[in-house]
């Protein structure tokens, strides 16, 4: 029987980058939420700030390059949104500000704008954030602790225990502290369950590629039960990596960012495994105690790498297919041929 | 048998479709004098030397140090002595490495400072004077034609480095060329690496090639 219309069934709903970016600011909203539970207004003042710094230099950009600003891309607003969740809540205003302003002026329009951008805007964001205000960006507040809303905050700051992690440390936390997130960090990554369940959401939506985060964690979890950090072993060690670390809310939001990741499903996945062995190395090799950002740059460098073999893979599968089939000769199939006849 | 028409330089042969039209761009101000070429060759100086405006200006005249003499050596060499051509590439080598080192020496009552943060890349000029000078393929008949295209080619420079470290100065210190003009407090730590100088490189690299496009179109208007 020949279906005749092109969209099948059982998909619900048509997938745009509207909806895709809704589906990011509603998960996002969740994590938001609990960085208001941990730290007062000054968190969702703080995303405030950032999504209307971005949007706005995202509309300034677009209009010098000539184009048409597209009010439904929400692109902006994702990015804004992300900033402020991987830096402290004590953080100066015009940290994430300027920070969004590199991420969309510098990482993103100068690029192309969006669809065309190599690296992921956030995370070069993040980067840029740490390289220029590094004592800033890893001193943190203790959650529950009033923070004013405007202004300097006068509250004690302390490090992590991902800064523990770092020099080689064992952070001793009940395991009832780990599982709410209750530990100093980056505002909106130490609640790893949320998180977590924010991926769930956007995997049933098809927003993110379930097996991308999974491969990516998994590896870091299996390098971290071999090579384990400082004094600590087997699932201690997987238990302080994946809890204590930022890896978590990398994995799930930005290492599954649908324009600076691989096309094809066995290119995804060996773009995950890679990510998470180069996030391990520089974890463990590099000069500050949060090098997610940059791991996940170096890897956009490397997508079109990834998509090349991948195709070549895939043409070289598909020819032998069909030459076992015997239904064609392969010099009949090229890799963009649509019009090939379905496996026999 | 007769012998083949010869081409006319710049011509195509009769019968065959006219040449594509000239990009636009060559026909704007800044295409003819290469700015394009020079930001490119000033990429390295400018990611890691044009920290400040002090640093630029130290580099600009450690250029024409080295560069003036070795173009006016080229244009001796080329078109007044009957010396082969490959004595070109050691000799205008050592009358820049001379520069240079006289250089070392002269700059530092200038620019104390500038010079401690350039290093190794003050000698480096000497090599990119020949490179410029000996390789270019601008053709000067005169010994006036060889030191105006030198100084020409140092303005550029120092255009370019100038405005990398007068922006790299603003944002790292606050500062420019020493004078305090924004809050001590404010401060990007990031601007005095390597990769902001690039990235401030390459916008100013937009930035030309933007106006030589409205250059080009206004010049199009006004022919019509």
């Amino acid at each position: 029987m020949k279906l005749s219309s092109p969209v099948a069934p059982h998909i619900r709903g048509i997938r745009n980058n509207r909806s895709v970016m809704l589906d990011m600011i509603v998960t996002l909203a969740a994590v938001y939420f609990m960085a208001w539970y941990y730290y007062g207004q000054r968190a969702l003042l703080l995303g405030a700030v950032s999504v209307v710094t971005c949007v706005a230099a995202d509309l300034v950009c677009t209009l010098l390059r000539g184009h048409r600003p597209q009010l439904t891309d929400l692109s902006p607003v994702v990015t804004g949104m992300l900033l402020p969740l991987m830096m402290p809540a004590s953080i100066p205003y015009r940290v994430p500000v300027i920070a969004g302003l590199f991420a969309i002026c510098i990482a993103k329009q100068t690029f192309g704008g969006l669809g065309s951008n190599i690296f992921n805007p956030a995370a070069a964001g993040v980067a840029f954030a740490i390289v220029c205000w590094s004592s800033a960006m890893f001193a943190y507040p203790t959650p529950f602790t009033p923070l004013e809303t405007v202004g300097a905050v006068t509250a004690p700051l302390t490090s992590g225990p991902a800064y523990t992690l770092y020099i080689g440390g064992v952070p001793r936390l009940d395991v009832s502290t780990l599982l709410q997130g209750v530990i100093s960090g980056p505002m909106g990554t130490t609640n790893v369950l949320v998180i977590a369940a924010c991926g769930l959401y956007l995997a049933a939506r098809r927003t993110i590629h379930l097996l991308q985060p999974l491969l990516m964690l998994g590896t870091v979890a299996l390098c971290s039960w071999l090579f384990p950090r400082g004094m600590s072993e087997g699932l201690t060690a997987v238990v302080n990596e994946l809890f204590f670390t930022p890896v978590v809310f990398f994995g799930v939001f930005l290492f599954t960012d649908p324009v600076t990741t691989p096309m094809r499903s066995v290119a995804k996945g060996l773009y995950a495994i890679f990510s998470g062995i180069l996030c391990v190395l520089l974890t463990r090799y590099g000069g500050y105690e949060m090098m997610f950002p940059f791991a996940l740059l170096l890897m956009n460098a490397f997508v079109p790498l990834f998509d090349l073999a991948a195709e070549a893979y895939c043409t070289r599968e598909r020819r032998r297919t069909y030459e076992k089939a015997g239904t064609r000769s392969s010099d009949d199939f090229g890799p963009d041929d649509d019009d090939a006849p379905a496996q026999a | 048998m007769t012998t083949p028409r010869r081409r006319p330089k710049g011509k195509g042969v009769p019968g065959e479709t006219a040449f594509p039209s000239r990009d636009p761009h060559e026909d704007a101000f800044f295409a003819r004098s290469g700015i394009v070429a020079i930001t490119a060759l000033a990429g390295p100086f400018a990611a890691v030397g044009a920290t400040t405006l002090k640093n630029s200006a130290a580099m600009t005249l450690a250029l024409l140090m080295t560069l003036l003499p070795a173009s006016l050596l080229r244009f001796c060499l080329r078109e007044k002595a009957d010396l082969p051509r490959w004595v070109e590439v050691p000799l205008c080598t050592l009358s820049s490495m001379a520069m240079a080192c006289l250089g070392a020496v002269l700059l530092p009552r200038l620019f104390p400072l500038a010079l401690d943060s350039l290093g190794l890349y003050l000698f480096l000029f000497a090599s990119y004077s020949v490179v410029a000078a000996v390789f270019s393929e601008k053709k000067v008949r005169t010994a006036q034609g060889a030191a105006g295209w030198a100084i020409q080619f140092v303005l550029l420079f120092a255009l370019v480095t100038g405005m990398v470290g007068l922006v790299r100065e603003l944002l790292a210190y606050g500062q420019i060329w020493g004078i305090s003009l924004l809050p001590s407090s404010f401060s990007l730590e990031g601007a005095k690496m390597p990769f902001f100088g690039l990235i401030v490189l390459g916008l100013f690299i937009g930035l030309l090639r933007y106006f030589r496009s409205l250059y080009a179109v206004l010049n199009r208007h006004r022919a019509r």
